[in-house]
């Protein structure tokens, strides 16, 4: 795995239009924003064709890219999730995913996702460790799983609007807990 | 009972970048959130900073390879396109310093794809590119003289750099990384290029303005965000 600086490198140069640079970083970041689809849209054609949207989208966007704001592999992410989302808000259907979605299995990140990840995760979990264990619960599954409301309101077995105050809450909460 | 709070517009503003970023709102929220993200920078800020907060759970996602011809067939969608003229004659037809410099092949870069326009070439030593981006309004245009190793850049379009910034001149060969050329002090700036940096100057090679702090990158490579950026081809 690269270090983040070289991966940062790569979006710089990708920004230049160095297509070499553009397949080094697509070899080195295309798994993760692959595995990000999948656990989202929880469909692998329509996840094979979404990742080609990621990429044009990064070769569009790199010069808009700055390394002291996120890590390279944060900004890709990024734009990789809200593709994803933006792909499932416009789905008329939201409840078929509740089925499709033992079809996509939790597998564990990769050691170096882990080790990366170890001091800012911390922070954030302690912040969760602060929320009621099925808030904190549906604050990361909204993120990760990319669940609206109303799928966590019937995940939850609770009304739409009470799920939206208990979300709204929570991210006040947390807010409050990681500006500390 | 109502289920609704209220908050204090700052908090309002930013509770809806934290659904935003989590991906809890509909498809017409997320539109009307995604026009705000392009002008209001406060809002923008809050985004940024609750994607950096929660961006410890990409941990959660797991690595797997795509088939194989995907990045085949994204590099057919980016680089294989026709060349649409118009805009090109647009593009030089603003440029009148440059307009003497005729019957050029010319590589710009707008509305983030390239654009490669061909015309019938004449003889000459010079290479020339327009350096120019989508999202600035900053764009320049570069001919260098490989008789006499001289480059001379104007400025097309835009502003200067703000005061406590610079604008950055770069060579990027194709593969390599990034050798700076100098800073760009003035709207227009003629150089006599050392041998090892003349060398560089060559067709398929990128030129490239970053922004950077004043005087330029204290690192050797680019900081700053590219305001634009063009390939270099032979007159």
């Amino acid at each position: 795995m690269l270090t983040a600086q070289a991966l940062a490198d790569l979006v710089a140069r990708t920004a230049l239009r160095d297509r070499s640079a553009f397949a080094d970083l697509y070899q080195h970041a295309s798994a993760k924003l692959f595995g990000v689809l999948l656990r989202i849209l929880k469909d692998r054609a329509e996840a094979e064709d979404a990742l080609q949207e990621v990429f044009i989208r990064v070769w569009q966007k790199a010069h808009g890219y700055s390394s002291d704001r996120a890590s390279a592999m944060t900004w890709m992410i990024t734009i990789a999730r809200n593709h994803a989302i933006d792909r499932l808000r416009q789905r008329r259907e939201v409840t078929s995913g509740l089925d499709a979605a033992e079809t996509v299995a939790d597998s564990a990140p990769t050691p170096e996702a882990e080790a990366i990840a170890t001091s800012e995760r911390a922070r954030i979990d302690t912040c969760l460790d602060e929320l009621e264990a099925d808030k904190a619960g549906a604050v990361r599954s909204a993120y990760i799983e990319g669940w609206s409301y109303q799928e966590l309101a019937d995940r939850y077995s609770v009304p739409v609007n009470t799920m939206r105050t208990w979300l709204r809450r929570s991210l006040l909460k947390l807010r409050d807990c990681l500006s500390l | 009972m109502s289920d609704q709070i209220t908050y204090d517009g700052g908090d309002e503003d930013d509770i809806l970048a934290a659904e935003y970023v989590l991906g809890v709102l509909d498809a017409p929220e997320r539109a009307a959130a995604d026009r705000r993200l392009l002008d209001d920078r406060q809002f923008a800020g809050r985004v940024a900073r609750w994607q950096q907060d929660l961006a410890p759970f990409d941990a959660a996602y797991a690595e797997v390879t795509p088939p194989p011809q995907i990045l085949g067939a994204i590099q057919a969608r980016l680089f294989d396109r026709p060349a649409p003229h118009g805009l090109f004659r647009r593009l030089w037809s603003g440029v009148g310093f440059w307009r003497g410099v005729a019957a050029v092949s010319l590589a710009a870069l707008a509305l983030g794809a390239v654009i490669t326009v061909y015309s019938p070439p004449t003889p000459g030593p010079s290479l020339v590119t327009t350096i120019a981006a989508n999202n600035s309004d900053v764009s320049f245009v570069a001919l260098y003289d490989s008789a006499r190793d001289q480059l001379r850049v104007r400025q097309t379009s835009g502003t200067g750099a703000d005061g406590d910034k610079s604008y950055e001149l770069w060579v990027i060969p194709v593969g390599q990384k990034p050798v700076s050329l100098g800073v760009l002090a003035a709207e227009t700036s003629k150089r006599a290029l050392p041998a090892d940096l003349a060398a560089l100057i060559r067709a398929g090679a990128t030129l490239a303005v970053t922004l950077e702090p004043l005087g330029g990158s204290p690192s050797g490579d680019p900081t700053g965000p590219v305001l634009a950026a063009g390939a270099i081809q032979a007159i």
